[in-house]
């Protein structure tokens, strides 16, 4: 899939990901800096929603952008560059939770976020944050690659670690839980 | 794309993610939509997830990458000192396990040399049929000598393997 065609969801330009398809064993502090520019925003809010806490999103997000650098592999794109960035973010993530909780199984009980927002779509928002928080961390990972971030199955699969094969059925589970417990109203306000 | 449970999932999602959905969508996809369960639930979920990052995205601060640079800078270099103290840490400790086994290595040694010189002594005033044999005579000096350069050696070997390290 050309993620680079599907407006909205995809910010990289072809240009940008030509600029450092070159990869180099330690990235030099343009490369980096440009990189950074270009991929923090989605990383945080793609860790702020899958843990549900906005300061561990800030730590953690540090601590993927440093191993990622200390990682020193040459990539050969963009796209494997910033599969690579959100595996190891995932990682963190999930040792983050494990530490917290004991598990990953267990859905988030704490530290539930919204952003702000400027429009009045926060009521909105809260509902799906407070709904995602009762999915599993592997559920929320996927929903929230696949719909926001736009990702296909083969980028889900190299960032979560679970098979192609899984993606589909998972996801699809995920996805009618996701739905039903938005519309049963039953989420505690 | 993400989802092939529903033949028409994908164009829907595509139709979503390009800001075509509903009014510039086919009346027919729309259609569609109204009476599958799997698309409904995949609009529902996909366009609360994607509205989510799209005015969140905009809204959220990160760290300036110039900061995140630095910053990685200063732990890298705390990093590798730490590291190159507990190699310094670890070379001492070594050195000085290996001197307390080089000693008492020549303190062993030293004691069955003597053992054993005065048992060959014995040994070959008690064999007078063997009176070609060449006569060794071993001093103490010789004894010391050997024994030093053997505690030289070891401490040449045991240097060479924690600088290795």
């Amino acid at each position: 899939m050309n993620t680079s065609t599907v407006p909205g969801v995809f910010t990289l330009s072809k240009e940008a990901i030509d600029a450092t398809a070159e990869g180099v064993s330690r990235m030099d502090e343009e490369t980096f800096r440009a990189f950074y520019d270009r991929t923090a925003r989605p990383l945080w809010l793609y860790l702020s929603r899958i843990t549900g806490d906005r300061q561990l999103a800030d730590d953690l997000l540090q601590d993927a952008y440093y191993r990622f650098y200390r990682a020193g592999d040459a990539y050969e794109s963009e796209h494997h560059r910033r599969n690579a960035l959100f595996r190891i973010a995932t990682n963190l993530a999930r040792d983050a939770y494990r530490r917290r909780h004991g598990t990953t199984e267990a859905p988030l009980t704490d530290g539930i976020s919204p952003v702000e927002s400027r429009s009045g779509a926060v009521e909105t928002r809260t509902d799906l944050t407070r709904a995602m928080a009762r999915l599993k961390p592997e559920q929320r990972e996927m929903l929230w690659l696949a719909y926001a971030h736009g990702s296909s199955h083969q980028e889900i699969a190299e960032i979560t670690g679970v098979t192609r094969a899984s993606v589909k059925s998972l996801l699809f589970r995920a996805r009618q839980q996701l739905a039903s417990i938005l519309r049963s109203g039953r989420i505690a306000p | 794309m993400m989802a092939n449970d529903c033949p028409h999932a994908g164009t829907l999602l595509e139709s979503l993610a390009s800001g075509r959905w509903p009014d510039s969508s086919p009346a027919e996809l729309r259609q569609h939509v109204a009476s599958c369960a799997v698309c409904a639930d995949l609009l529902l979920v996909a366009e609360a997830l994607l509205d989510d990052r799209r005015e969140s995205q905009p809204l959220t601060n990160v760290r300036p990458s110039g900061a995140v640079w630095w910053r990685m800078q200063m732990r890298e270099r705390a990093e590798e000192n730490a590291r190159a103290a507990r190699t310094v840490q670890q070379a001492h400790g070594a050195i000085i396990v290996a001197t307390v086994i080089v000693a008492a290595a020549v303190l062993s040694v030293t004691s069955l040399a003597k053992t054993v010189w005065s048992w060959l002594w014995s040994l070959s005033t008690a064999m007078p049929a063997l009176p070609d044999l060449p006569a060794v005579t071993i001093t103490p000096a010789l004894l010391v000598a050997a024994s030093g350069s053997l505690a030289a050696l070891a401490f040449v070997a045991l240097f060479l393997a924690v600088a290795r390290e």
